[in-house]
């Protein structure tokens, strides 16, 4: 394995091969999940949105919020489309727990819970792991995102 | 060998062989995984120090740490990595998974690898520090996939424990299979013994009663010489009475030799015969004593058929057989049917007389039991005795209202 991978590192250097498909990559401003920035934001929905966010992947629900206590927009970024199959409106309150992040002077959030009409979605594990890409919430046959 | 026994013979060295099987093979794949880990982090290990090197010469070129995130393509298990400065800040990062990094202030203290649960599996995380060739340090992140590793150690439990109910199975069987062969073996023990005490209880009566009947024939001897002489000296009135207690002597001689011949152990001396010939002689003997002119008499055979037997005990034995039918039978059917199967004869000597009572079913073979008021119950207990002296078996049913069959079983039939 070691050889094929020194293999696959010179071929690399060589043909200056870019980021291959289906790994998410970024630079500095690049956004993760990060354990230390994590917050709770209670506020009001005032726009949902489809971004892409991931090189290849589909697009995600974005939920502008209005924070309750501050004032403040973020943008929460949610989940694949496909995966959040719950009817959302705006001027609904909700409840995310997620990593916050700033760019270009806007609030951003990757969430990994979200509290909506008495529902619970567990988006992402504590580190940060998306449910979508499988692990015990899909293996237990519960309803995609659908929380407990 | 009882329960008990069963349990410390057999069963309980199959358990410890069981229990060997499962502690051998728990501690076997506890080493294999301890190992399999230390290799994975010897690979880890490799594949980090490449990386560095590789990453150390890109940035000495002067690439961005965004721009050389692809370097790690085709290595499938390496689920996530990143660069890092020397203040540990996150300088580019890549992950095959949306925006899953699980690099925390915490763990950027570490020096020692780290394994992280993640649904996925376990993932093995390495923070190590490189430098570019102006002295300025770099740290590289590591997340490696133990889910193959993981998968092998299910894979081999799975194994094992289909190992350990393959041998429970098959251990299992064979000692049912060993369990039945010792329960047969006993019951035939037990059989045996029994015959053996049956044979020991008869000898003892054969003996008591031959030398009883040996003790009542010398005085009747005695006394049916005395009555000879008498008979020539007394007058004419008491000649007959004479007569008469002589012919009664002899009556009581007769019956004491049948007792005796009865209880005598049978020596056939074996010839091929015909069935045919050995019934119907046996047949006509019975029909000189009594005629029944009310019951039909039917032998059938498949084809004629020979064995090999003593003609004389057979006939007596079929006389026997026969005799019984006939007494049991007023009006009806007396029959004969006779038939060869991998040279083994099946006789079936059947009546649709009168039958014989449930409750005295298994006692018509016993000697001296009988339920006839002239009878000595010595008949279907003498034929018995000549078909096991001749290696074949009796066996007799009679349903109610059916009458009855004697079925015999011989071996060393023949249809010539």
């Amino acid at each position: 394995m070691k050889r094929q991978l020194v293999l696959g590192i010179l071929a690399c250097l060589i043909a200056g091969i870019p980021a291959p498909a289906g790994q998410e990559s970024g630079g500095q401003s690049a956004p993760f999940y990060n354990v230390d920035t994590e917050k709770q934001v209670e506020g009001t929905i005032r726009e949902l949105l489809f971004e892409p966010r991931y090189q290849n992947k589909a697009p995600f629900l974005i939920l502008v919020i209005e924070e309750k206590k501050t004032g403040e927009t973020y943008r929460a970024e949610i989940s694949p489309v496909w995966f959040f199959d719950y009817d959302l409106h705006k001027g609904e309150t909700v409840r995310v727990v997620g990593s916050v992040y700033s760019k270009d002077d806007n609030q951003f959030l990757i969430a990994r819970r979200l509290q909506c009409g008495g529902e619970t979605f567990f988006l992402r594990d504590s580190r940060g792991f998306p449910s979508w890409r499988g692990g015990q919430m899909k293996r237990a046959g519960r309803h995609r995102g659908r929380g407990m | 060998m009882k329960g008990k026994g069963l349990l410390l013979f057999f069963i309980s060295p199959f358990l410890g062989v069981l229990a060997i099987f499962f502690i051998f093979s728990t501690l076997n794949r506890s080493f294999i995984q301890s190992r399999s880990e230390a290799l994975v982090r010897e690979q880890l290990t490799a594949t980090a120090e490449i990386f560095k090197v590789n990453l150390a010469h890109l940035l000495d070129e002067g690439y961005a740490p965004e721009d050389i995130l692809g370097l790690y393509e085709g290595e499938k298990n390496i689920y996530y990595f990143a660069i890092l400065d020397e203040q540990k800040s996150i300088l580019a990062w890549s992950s095959r998974y949306e925006g899953y990094l699980p690099f925390s202030l915490q763990d950027s203290g570490r020096t020692e690898p780290w394994i992280l649960a993640s649904p996925l599996g376990k993932i093995y995380n390495r923070l190590s520090p490189f430098s570019r060739t102006d002295g300025k340090v770099y740290y590289l992140y590591l997340g490696y996939s133990l889910r193959s590793l993981e998968e092998m150690a299910a894979r081999s439990s799975r194994y094992s424990l289909l190992m350990l109910l393959f041998l429970g199975a098959v251990g299992i069987v064979f000692f049912w299979g060993v369990y039945g062969l010792q329960k047969r073996y006993l019951a035939k023990t037990e059989e045996l013994e029994e015959a053996h005490r049956e044979k020991e209880r008869f000898r003892e009566i054969s003996a008591f009663t031959s030398a009883v009947a040996h003790e009542i024939k010398n005085p009747l001897n005695s006394l049916s010489l005395l009555l000879e002489l008498l008979q020539g000296t007394v007058h004419s009135g008491v000649k007959d009475e004479v007569a008469l207690g002589k012919a009664e002597l002899q009556k009581i001689s007769r019956i004491i030799d049948s007792f005796s011949g009865s209880l005598k152990p049978l020596r056939p001396v074996k010839e091929t015969a015909s069935l045919r010939e050995i019934v119907t002689a046996a047949h006509d003997a019975l029909l000189r004593e009594a005629s029944k002119p009310e019951v039909e008499w039917r032998f059938s055979e498949s084809r004629p058929v020979f064995l090999k037997a003593d003609r004389e005990l057979m006939i007596q034995c079929f006389l026997n057989l026969l005799r019984n039918a006939y007494e049991a039978t007023d009006r009806g059917i007396v029959a004969v049917e006779a038939e060869i199967r991998r040279k083994r004869i099946t006789v079936r000597v059947w009546d649709t007389g009168r039958g014989i009572e449930p409750d005295r079913l298994p006692l018509v073979f016993d000697p001296f039991f009988t339920t006839k008021e002239k009878g000595m119950g010595v008949g279907l207990y003498l034929a018995r005795k000549i078909i096991e002296a001749h290696g074949g078996r009796i066996g007799v049913e009679s349903p109610p209202s059916q009458g009855t069959t004697f079925t015999i079983q011989l071996p060393g039939g023949s249809h010539e």
